[in-house]
């Protein structure tokens, strides 16, 4: 049965420049006993995402819906009052991404850990303080940690006691944010191995937040990738690893260097997007390296590349001329010192045609012709992609019945 | 071989810490008694845990540190204890490539100026021609059309861009040696790749020497030719990086090896060994061999008394362990 | 603490004025500044010898309020009504008979004013051969009485004038006199002990109007009229007379008559001159220092932070006063002194701590490692990082220093020349303002200062919410 389910899950943030969507339609489900781990680039929205689960709203909140359920209770609908008295810590706990960092310099470790306690139930002091020693103890730690201070104790220790916090209240699910990434790789694993087994022993569900697909391994018993505040692929680890459907897990599986084995990690072409002007229609669609007409090019878009590819001198046999964007499909293209539009639109055709796998953007090229003493391009409309598949689905045109293209 | 880039002797370096008036100072043995050389066009990585030294041994190399004991020479030049003025040259020489793409760009400089600057200060070319090694830089960072990024502010381009624009700014100098400290521990997984790329491609078509400092062994695996493991600021493992993956000598070595996992689905069946405890202190590191507290193995009457030396047990392959073999 | 916004001059300079504080503060700024342009542009003045020179003023109303106090009373306020001597000159009527010369001078005036006026003051101009001239002063009233003022003979010859302030009832005590008998013979009035001539005069006849209190007004034309009999047929009169108002201006005057307008607004370049060049020197100066001492380290940081401590603990204003009250120091020697003790101190240390986060930024490392010397990173890598905050700083201090001119003024240790909004306070506060209701005193020069001190502060708060990262999330 499945701890917590999220569907269709909105987040975003009200900012000068725009709404940033963080959390943009976000699905899925947490299994009781299972990890969920989400890896995805820096600042694609996965601590976002945890902040919506447990309502940890900032003041600027442009959207927030959707549905979260919790043992099949959508909470969602509880006031703030509710969800603070009922779900937060006692439901669903949290390891703050830093949160070792964050510990209070001036207070003892046992009652930092024991606060949440005091908070929530309104607990007697000296229980408060037996349960929050068994929380210390359970995470590995010596007893005399209870009475040290925060810059008393290593960064792994540290840790511990961050991870004890969060599970003092004994919730059913855990949301750990990036609990080791500042660590070094042997406490790593040391941390790795206590999540391992605190899982086994109480039962405890994860969702796992890391950028480090190596890492999310070791917890996982589902994956999901997100890119761009999204969603994009998301299955069980059997499948998702060995073989991962869209083209970014692909490719980020290949870039990562890995120890074992002589194979040479390959770079991701281009940069991650912008979660306030994200691309149209798939995200990923400007690094894809299987791209096509479908996947969202726009006009500018478009234009852009051209641009670009004007100012580094690889015409191509074209030169290719200013641009001039029409409307979201159509952009002209000027030819330059005279040349005849007819012949300028040949070569043109001609050029899209031959570059089209190495500058992908070329495929969505649909119509090419003369229009006042230019050429016009039109490109092909975009569909937007959706989650394809059961158990692993993934979000990529490709997957279409039917609708392999290229390979 | 010819004579090699770097080469260091005994490299020593001390912190001071806590000195007052009724108090002896402490001292941080940051980097103690490190002996290796780098040729030209090779890469040597450093790999080691937090506070191992690796950061210091890399300044202390490029003499933004000033040696507490041992010998440093660059290109058979002893550099040891030159003062400011005369190290200008092995300024020019030897560049350093910084962790943090954030802060290692002066954010109220555009790119073009950033690049200008060490060619202003070392009195190289005219205007024009330094814009055009500007230019050439940046194209060989990859970062095209050139013209479109010399004039971008750091705070206009992503972590991934302005790393490249600091891999060419510690270029365009055409220096035979550059220290790399986490070049790209900060980048997101999809641009890292990259840079070490242009990294490698630097090393192999311009013959420059790397020391490569990261903490992440399989980086090093893939990027670099040799590979040095230190711990508590001591080299204790060194050798080309098949042979030191494939068959490490040193136990820590071998325990940093099996606590990296790679990416595989059945990682979460099992528990990962890995060693108890943390790195010693570096005021008032353990007698004998440093790692002996931590070590699995360690020899009682031997590894806490007496401290091993660099012993080299294949050939290349140097190793600090007495019972290594 | 954060590190430094990755921020140059001009980026935080635009970013700050899109904040509403920036707004505000650099829009009240702006018409500050172009008050200060404006003024001496459109009302040369020279405030410098003018201020300070009694003589100047006297045809102003004494502690008047300003024309909008209308607003608070029922009615209007009396206008100050000046009969000018071209006024009187159209209805000359010069007669000769036997050697004697009689000049006769007469100008009427209509008061409608709610209020009865403030004083009544009389300026004659004579010009005579041997001997003087007998003048007679005399009000014409609306119910057809006439009151003779003043007999006199003029001593001072034009262009001096002979000035009579009736209502100064002890430089004038005739007047006082004559209007008593003339009250209470033809009216029957009540005598009090102290009438106002400018209240019986323009009182309804009857038995109260000797009372100030109690006389009621009597609105209607008025005239005024001057007999002078000369001695040579060469000899000549001419007079002013005013009706001072109890309102003046757009700031009222003070006991010396002076416009308080032109004391304000000529106080504000003196404030903003003042506090900006303090400001700019002290937080420069403190920036540089402030800057090698966190750059350089060492001894000298260790020399920096002590002389700090040191200027920190010296009270400023307590040796400016002791300074003031042997020497009366101009507003430049002021500056000078503020200066000279501010050389280090609160914003060193400030900048220092930048500094030292700045230092700790790795593309000051790069920099070493690619040759830059250190005074060269200094000049080109740290300055311009904490130069965002110096702005901000002297943004802040320029009310600091506004306050501290206005302070010493105030206590009458200022520029003994110019006015300032601080000596205006201080003369207020020492004919007491504040009791005998002189509000406008007190207000709109303490408006000025809160004004201008209220700009820099919006200003330096919106630098602060685009330089201060936590103020500024969002
Ligand atoms: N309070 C906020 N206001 C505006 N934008 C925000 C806020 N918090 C986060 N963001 C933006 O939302 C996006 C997602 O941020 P989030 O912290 O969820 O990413 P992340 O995946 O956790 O990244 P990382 O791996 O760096 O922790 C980022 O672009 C970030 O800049
Ligand atoms: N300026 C300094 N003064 C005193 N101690 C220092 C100084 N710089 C470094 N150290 C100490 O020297 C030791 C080695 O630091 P170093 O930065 O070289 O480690 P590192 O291997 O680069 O670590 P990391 O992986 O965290 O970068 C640490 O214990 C550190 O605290
Ligand atoms: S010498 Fe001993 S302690 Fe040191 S590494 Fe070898 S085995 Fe371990
Ligand atoms: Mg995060
Ligand atoms: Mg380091």
């Amino acid at each position: 049965m499945a701890i917590l389910e999220l569907e269709h899950l909105n987040f975003h943030y009200r900012t000068l420049r725009g709404a940033v969507r963080a959390v943009d339609d976000i699905s899925f489900e947490v299994e009781k006993g299972h990890t969920l781990a989400i890896v995805g680039e820096s600042g694609c929205g996965k601590t976002s995402t945890a902040a919506a689960i447990l309502r940890l709203l900032p003041k600027n909140v442009a959207r927030y819906d959707g549905i979260v359920r919790l043992d099949g209770k959508n909470v969602m609908e509880l006031s703030d009052e509710e969800f603070r008295k009922t779900v937060r810590w006692q439901g669903i706990s949290m390891v703050f991404q830093g949160a070792m960092n964050a510990l209070n310099p001036t207070a003892r470790v046992g009652k930092q850990v024991a606060e949440p306690l005091q908070i929530h139930f309104d607990a007697e002091k000296e229980e408060a303080m037996a349960r929050a020693s068994e929380s210390l103890r359970s995470v590995g730690l010596p007893e005399y940690v209870e009475r040290s201070y925060p810059h008393e104790l290593s960064g792994g220790m540290k840790q511990r006691v961050v991870i004890a916090m969060a599970l003092i209240l004994r919730p059913g699910l855990v949301i750990l944010d990036e609990p080791t990434s500042a660590l070094d790789v042997m406490t790593q694993t040391n941390i790795i191995n206590l999540l391992k087994r605190l899982k086994k022993e109480e039962e405890l569900s994860y969702i796992f937040i890391t950028h480090d697909l190596a890492l999310a391994s070791e917890l996982a018993d589902e994956v999901g990738i997100m890119y761009a505040g999204q969603i994009r692929e998301i299955g069980p680890s059997e499948y998702v690893y060995p073989s991962p459907k869209h083209p970014y897990t692909k490719a980020l599986l290949k870039s990562v260097p890995i120890l074992r084995s002589s194979e040479s990690p390959i770079s991701i072409p281009g940069v991650p997007p912008d979660l306030i002007e994200s691309p149209f229609a798939c995200r990923f669609h400007p690094r894809c390296s299987v791209s096509f007409e479908e996947c969202g090019w726009s006009a500018q878009e478009f234009a852009d590349i051209l641009e670009r590819l004007r100012a580094s001198g690889e015409d191509g046999g074209v030169r290719w001329g200013e641009a001039e964007v029409e409307d979201d499909l159509t952009l002209v293209l000027k030819p330059e010192d005279g040349m005849d539009p007819v012949t300028y639109r040949k070569a043109l055709e001609e050029a899209f045609h031959e570059q089209e796998e190495s500058t992908r953007a070329f495929k969505a090229v649909t119509k090419v012709e003369v229009r006042d003493g230019g050429v016009a391009v039109t490109l092909h409309e975009a569909t937007t992609p959706y989650m394809i598949g059961e158990a692993h689905r993934a979000a990529c045109l490709l997957l279409r019945k039917g609708g392999e293209k290229d390979g | 071989m010819g004579e090699p880039l770097v080469s260091l002797t005994g490299l020593t370096k001390w912190f001071e810490i806590g000195g007052g008036m009724f108090r002896r100072p402490l001292h941080v043995r940051a980097v103690d008694d490190v002996s290796l050389v780098i040729q030209r066009g090779e890469t040597l990585a450093l790999v080691g845990e937090s506070g191992s030294g690796k950061t210091t041994l890399g300044r202390t190399i490029l003499r933004l540190l000033e040696p507490t004991d041992g010998e440093i020479q660059f290109a058979g030049k002893i550099v040891t204890h030159l003062k400011d003025k005369d190290l200008k040259w092995l300024r020019r020489k030897a560049q350093m490539i910084p962790q943090d793409p954030y802060s290692s760009l002066n954010p109220t400089y555009p790119v073009n100026k950033a690049l200008e600057e060490p060619l202003v200060i070392h009195g190289l070319g005219n205007r024009q021609e330094r814009w055009e090694r500007i230019l050439t830089a940046l194209d060989s960072v990859h970062l095209t059309p050139p013209e479109f990024f010399a004039h971008k502010y750091p705070h206009m381009l992503s972590g991934g861009q302005r790393q490249r624009v600091v891999v060419a700014r510690a270029m365009i100098l055409d220096p035979e040696f550059i220290v790399a400290d986490e070049p790209v521990s900060m980048l997101d997984a999809s641009v890292k790749v990259s840079i070490l790329r242009i990294l490698k491609e630097i090393q192999e078509n311009l013959g420059v020497g790397f020391l490569h400092i990261t903490h992440d062994l399989a980086t090093a695996h893939h990027f670099a030719e040799r590979i040095g493991i230190m711990y508590a600021g001591k080299l204790v493992e060194m050798g080309p990086h098949e042979s030191l993956l494939t068959e490490p000598l040193h136990p820590y070595t071998q325990a940093l090896i099996e606590a990296i996992p790679d990416p595989d689905p059945e990682n979460r069946f099992r528990e990962r060994p890995a060693l108890p405890g943390e790195p010693p202190s570096l005021v008032n590191p353990p007698a004998g061999c440093r790692f002996h507290p931590r070590c699995p193995i360690a020899r009682e009457g031997l590894c806490d008394v007496e401290e091993p030396l660099l012993r080299e047990l294949r050939p290349g392959h140097f190793v600090a362990c007495h019972l290594a073999e | 603490m954060a590190a430094p916004p990755a921020l140059g001059i001009v980026a935080t300079l635009k970013d700050a004025f899109r904040t509403v504080p920036g707004i505000v503060g650099g829009g009240m700024l702006v018409a500050l500044l172009a008050m200060v342009v404006i003024v001496p542009i459109y009302a040369p003045f020279d405030v410098v010898s003018t201020w300070g020179d009694v003589s100047a003023w006297v045809d102003n109303p004494r502690l008047a309020g300003p024309e909008w106090s209308d607003i608070f009373v029922p009615g209007t306020l009396p206008r100050t009504i000046t009969i000018q001597p071209e006024d009187f000159r159209k209805t000359k009527v010069v007669s000769e008979t036997f050697g004697i010369t009689t000049i006769v001078l007469r100008s009427t005036f209509d008061f409608s004013a709610d209020y009865f006026p403030g004083e009544l003051t009389f300026r004659l101009f004579t010009t005579f051969k041997d001997i003087t001239p007998l003048v007679s002063v005399q009000l014409e009233r609306p119910d057809g009485e006439t009151v003779e003022l003043l007999r006199t003979t003029p001593e001072n010859q034009a262009p001096t004038a002979n000035s009579y302030p009736f209502s100064q009832t002890i430089t004038v005590p005739e007047t006082l006199r004559n209007i008593r008998a003339w009250a209470t013979s033809n009216f029957n009035a009540t005598d009090v002990a102290f009438p106002k001539p400018e209240v019986t005069l323009f009182a309804e006849g009857g038995e109260d109007m000797l009372d100030p209190h109690r006389a009621r007004l009597m609105r209607g034309e008025y005239g005024i009229r001057v007999i002078a009999v000369a001695f040579d047929s060469e000899d000549n009169i001419d007079g002013r007379f005013l009706v001072f108002g109890r309102v003046f201006g757009l700031a009222g005057t003070d006991h010396l008559r002076r416009d308080l307008l032109t004391g304000i607004l000529w106080g504000a370049p003196v404030a903003l001159a003042f506090g900006t060049v303090a400001a700019l020197i002290v937080i420069l100066t403190q920036t540089v220092f402030g800057a090698i001492s966190g750059w350089y380290g060492g001894r000298t940081d260790e020399a920096v932070q002590r002389a700090s401590d040191f200027f920190l603990i010296i009270p400023i204003l307590p040796i400016l006063i002791l300074i003031s009250i042997f020497y009366r120091p101009s507003i430049w020697a002021i500056l000078f002194v503020v200066v000279a003790f501010s050389l280090v101190g609160g914003t060193s240390k400030v900048i220092r701590s930048i500094v030292l986060q700045v230092k700790q930024e790795q593309y000051v490392e790069s920099a070493t490692s690619y040759g830059a010397s250190k005074i060269r990173i200094l000049f080109k890598h740290i300055f311009p990082r904490v130069m965002p905050y110096t702005f901000a700083l002297i943004a802040l201090a320029v009310p600091a220093y506004i306050f501290l001119e206005a302070s010493l003024a105030f206590l009458g240790l200022g520029d003994p020349v110019l006015p300032t909004w601080g000596s205006l306070l201080g003369t207020a506060y020492n004919n007491n303002a504040m009791f005998n209701g002189f509000w406008w005193w007190i207000a709109l020069p303490s408006a000025g200062i809160i004004f201008a001190t209220v700009a820099f502060a919006l200003l330096g708060y919106s630098f602060d919410k685009v330089l201060n990262p936590r103020l500024r999330e969002q």
